[in-house]
C-alpha cells in the first residue's frame, strides 16, 4: 500500500477520499523560513483510517487544516472527495466542508450557552436542516456517544471526556464523508483518552467514515488502518 | 429559498438569552434595550403632542373663528339674498351650521389701556351653540349676546385691559362713510369673559351682537357665513366647498376653506412638526451607534464560536443572520418599550403640561391648556420600523467583520 517514503496510499474501497500531491507549506518566522510540509504526497481511500504522529510543531495540524480546506498551501494540490480545494472560493469551500468534513479539535469548542443536544442541533440547523431532523440526528448521536442521559447538560456541567464525546457527535451530525481529528484526546487523562479513542474508531467504522487523526498517543496506532510519522516536512513510514 | 435559516434563529435566541449570558453581556443587552427605548420616547411624545396640538388648535380656530368654510358676502347683498343663500347652504347634508359673522379690526379702550384686535359680530346665541361652547375651558359670566350692549372678551384681553365682569369698554373701528376716515367709538359692557385654552387665539376673541357690528364694522369689516361641517377631513371639506360653489353658482361670492384662511398658521405648525421629527430622528440615529457597539460586543464574545461554526461548514451569511436577528430583536424590543413608555407619558400629557405651566415657564403659554390625545397606530408602527431600519443600517459594518474572522487564527490561539 505504501508507494514510497513520502506518498502513502491506504485502500479500503475503490474511491479515493483524499489525494494530496506535492503539498508544501512554509511559515516565515522573522527572517527564518520554516518548511513544515515539503512536497508531501498522501492518499486515503474511502472508509479508511490513518493516524499521523510527530513532534509538536512538525506540521500535523497544518496538514489537517489544509485537507479540511481551512488553510491554503504554498504549492501542491489537495483533492478531497473529488474537489480540488485550491480552486474553490470561500463559499464553495464552506459548502465543501459542510458536505464532506467533520472536525474534532483538541479543545472541544462547544458553545457554552447551548446544552449538549443544542450544540449538535445548531450545527445541523445552521447548515439548513430542519429542527425536527436536526433533533432526531442529535438524539441518535448522543445515544451513540453514550450521553443520552445528559442531553440537556451544558458544557460546563460535563466532564472533559464527556465534552469531547459531544464534540465527536457534533463532527458526525451532518453526516460528512471524512472526519479530521486534531489531537482529540490531548487534554484528557489516559483512561479517558482510550475511551474516547475506542468510541471514535467505533463510530467511524459504524458510519463508514474516512478518518485522519493527528495524535501523540501511540495507543491509537493500533486502532487505525495505518500510522504515519511526519518528520522534517515529509511522512516517514509506519510506526 | 428560505429567508430565515432556522439554525440562525436558534443561535440568535441563545446569543441574547439573558439567563445564560455573562454579567457584562447581560448588562450590555439591557442597556441597549433601554437606550433604544429612551430614544424612541421623545419621538412618540412629539408625535402625540404635535398631533394633539394641531387637532386641538384646528378645532378651536374652526369653531371659534373661521369655520370649516367661509362664504364672503359681497357688498350690496340684500338680507333676502343672504337668507336664501343660508337656506341653500343648510340644505347640504354635510353642513352642520351656518352663521352670519361680521368681522373687522378695531381698538378696545379701557381705564387699563388700549388693545388692537379682531372684532366679531355674531348672532346672540352663537357662543352658546354646542360646538362653540365646548371649546371654552373657562367662562365667567354669560356667553349670551341677547343684549346688544354686551361684549364678550377673552381672559387675556381682559387681563391686558384690566377689565372685569360688568366693566365698560369703548370699542372703535374705522369709519369712512362720509369720505373722511375717523374712529367711531361704541361703549359696551363686559358680560362674559371666556378662555379658549390657547393664548394665541384668545388674543383675537372679541364678540358682540351682530346688530352693533353691522353699524360699527359697516365700512371697515367684512361679512361672511361661517359654515361648520360634520367632518374635519380636509378632502371632504374641499368636496363640500365645491358642492356649495355649484349650488350657489355666483362668481361674486368667494368661498374659502379653513386651511386657506389659516395657511400661515398651519404652515408654521407643519414646519415645527417636521423640525421636531428630524431632531427626534437624530436622537434615534445616535441610539443606532449604541446598537452598533452592542453588535461588535456580541461578535467579539462569540469569536471562537463563529470560527468553529465556520469550520463545521456554516455559511458566513447564516452566521451573519444569527447576529442580525439577535440585534434586531433587541432593537425591536427597545422600540416597543419606547413606544409604550411614550404612550404612557403621552396619555398623561395634559397633567404634565399643567404642572409645567404652574412653574411659570413662558413657553407653556403657546400650548393648549388641554390637548386632545390623538394616537395614530400607523405613526407608531412607523416609529418602530424607523428604529429597526436605523438599527439594521448601524450593524451592517460590524456584520461585515464576520467574513474576516480567520478560523486558523482561532484554532492556533
Amino acid at each position: 500500500m505504501m508507494n514510497n517514503s513520502s506518498e502513502k496510499v491506504f485502500v479500503s474501497g475503490l474511491v479515493t477520499a483524499i489525494d494530496v500531491k506535492n503539498l508544501t507549506k512554509t511559515y516565515i518566522n522573522g527572517t527564518e523560513n520554516l518548511t513544515v510540509l515539503n512536497a508531501v504526497n498522501f492518499k486515503l481511500m474511502k472508509g479508511s483510517s490513518v493516524v499521523i504522529m510527530g513532534k509538536s510543531g512538525c506540521g500535523k495540524s497544518t496538514f489537517l487544516h489544509m485537507v479540511g480546506g481551512l488553510d491554503s498551501a504554498d504549492s501542491g494540490t489537495v483533492f478531497v472527495a473529488g474537489h480540488q480545494l485550491d480552486s474553490l472560493n470561500s463559499d464553495r469551500l464552506t459548502q465543501f466542508r459542510k458536505k464532506h468534513i467533520g472536525f474534532i479539535f483538541q479543545m472541544h469548542y462547544l458553545l457554552e450557552d447551548f446544552s449538549a443536544l443544542e450544540n449538535l442541533m445548531v450545527t445541523s440547523m445552521i447548515q439548513g436542516n430542519q429542527k425536527k431532523k436536526a433533533k432526531e440526528s442529535a438524539l441518535t448521536l448522543m445515544n451513540d456517544v453514550g450521553l443520552s442521559s445528559k442531553i440537556n447538560n451544558y458544557p460546563g456541567q460535563l466532564s472533559g471526556g464527556e465534552r469531547q464525546r459531544v464534540a465527536i457527535a457534533r463532527a458526525l451530525i451532518n453526516d460528512p464523508d471524512i472526519i479530521l481529528a486534531d489531537e482529540p484526546t490531548g487534554n484528557l487523562d489516559e483512561e479517558n483518552s482510550h475511551i474516547i479513542e475506542d468510541l471514535l474508531f467505533g463510530l467511524v467504522k459504524k458510519y463508514q467514515k474516512s478518518l485522519v487523526l493527528v495524535t501523540h498517543d501511540p495507543y491509537i496506532a493500533n486502532l487505525a488502518d495505518e500510522t504515519l510519522i511526519l518528520q522534517k516536512g515529509v511522512f516517514k513510514g509506519d510506526v | 429559498m428560505k429567508l430565515i435559516n432556522q439554525g440562525s434563529l436558534f443561535w440568535a435566541k441563545n446569543i441574547i438569552n439573558l439567563h445564560s449570558s455573562s454579567k457584562q453581556k447581560k448588562k450590555h443587552i439591557i442597556w441597549s434595550v433601554l437606550i433604544v427605548a429612551f430614544s424612541v420616547v421623545p419621538l412618540v411624545i412629539s408625535i402625540i403632542l404635535t398631533n394633539g396640538m394641531t387637532e386641538g388648535i384646528t378645532e378651536k380656530y374652526i369653531d371659534l373663528q373661521s369655520g370649516h368654510i367661509q362664504i364672503i358676502i359681497p357688498e350690496g347683498f340684500s338680507d333676502l339674498a343672504k337668507s336664501d343663500l343660508k337656506e341653500t347652504i343648510l340644505s347640504i347634508s354635510e353642513v352642520y351650521s351656518c352663521d352670519l359673522v361680521d368681522e373687522g379690526f378695531g381698538v378696545l379702550y379701557s381705564s387699563g389701556g388700549s388693545y388692537s384686535t379682531a372684532l366679531h359680530g355674531v348672532a346672540e346665541n352663537f357662543l352658546e351653540s354646542e360646538e362653540v361652547y365646548e371649546e371654552f375651558t373657562e367662562i365667567v359670566g354669560s356667553v349670551n349676546l341677547k343684549n346688544p350692549k354686551n361684549i364678550i372678551i377673552s381672559s387675556s384681553i381682559a387681563e391686558n385691559l384690566e377689565l372685569s365682569l360688568n366693566d365698560r369698554v369703548a370699542i372703535a373701528a374705522v369709519n369712512n362713510s362720509s369720505g373722511n376716515t375717523f374712529f367711531k367709538p361704541t361703549i359696551l359692557e363686559v358680560s362674559g369673559i371666556i378662555n379658549s385654552g390657547y393664548r394665541n387665539l384668545d388674543n383675537q376673541l372679541v364678540f358682540f351682537n351682530s346688530t352693533v357690528a353691522s353699524n360699527l364694522l359697516k365700512d371697515s369689516g367684512r361679512q361672511y357665513f361661517s359654515i361648520k361641517l360634520t367632518t374635519n377631513v380636509l378632502n371632504e371639506v374641499y368636496s363640500t366647498a365645491e358642492k356649495i360653489n355649484d349650488l350657489v353658482n355666483d362668481s361674486s361670492i368667494s368661498i374659502k376653506t379653513w386651511d386657506m384662511l389659516n395657511r400661515v398658521l398651519f404652515r408654521n405648525f407643519a414646519e415645527t412638526k417636521n423640525i421636531l421629527y428630524v431632531v427626534m430622528a437624530l436622537i434615534i440615529m445616535i441610539a443606532g451607534v449604541n446598537v452598533s457597539s452592542l453588535c461588535i460586543m456580541l461578535i467579539q464574545e462569540n469569536y471562537t464560536n463563529i470560527g468553529i461554526m465556520k469550520a463545521t461548514g456554516a455559511y458566513s451569511r447564516s452566521i451573519k443572520q444569527a447576529f442580525l436577528i439577535a440585534v434586531m430583536f433587541i432593537s425591536f424590543v427597545g422600540s416597543i418599550m419606547g413606544v409604550l413608555l411614550g404612550l404612557i407619558i403621552g396619555l398623561n400629557l395634559n397633567v404634565i403640561l399643567t404642572a409645567i405651566s404652574h412653574t411659570g415657564i413662558a413657553a407653556a403659554d403657546f400650548y393648549l391648556i388641554s390637548i386632545p390625545i390623538d394616537i395614530q397606530a400607523t405613526q407608531l408602527i412607523m416609529v418602530v420600523l424607523f428604529t429597526c431600519v436605523i438599527s439594521y443600517l448601524s450593524i451592517l459594518i460590524p456584520l461585515k467583520r464576520l467574513k474576516k474572522i480567520s478560523i486558523i487564527k482561532i484554532l492556533n490561539s
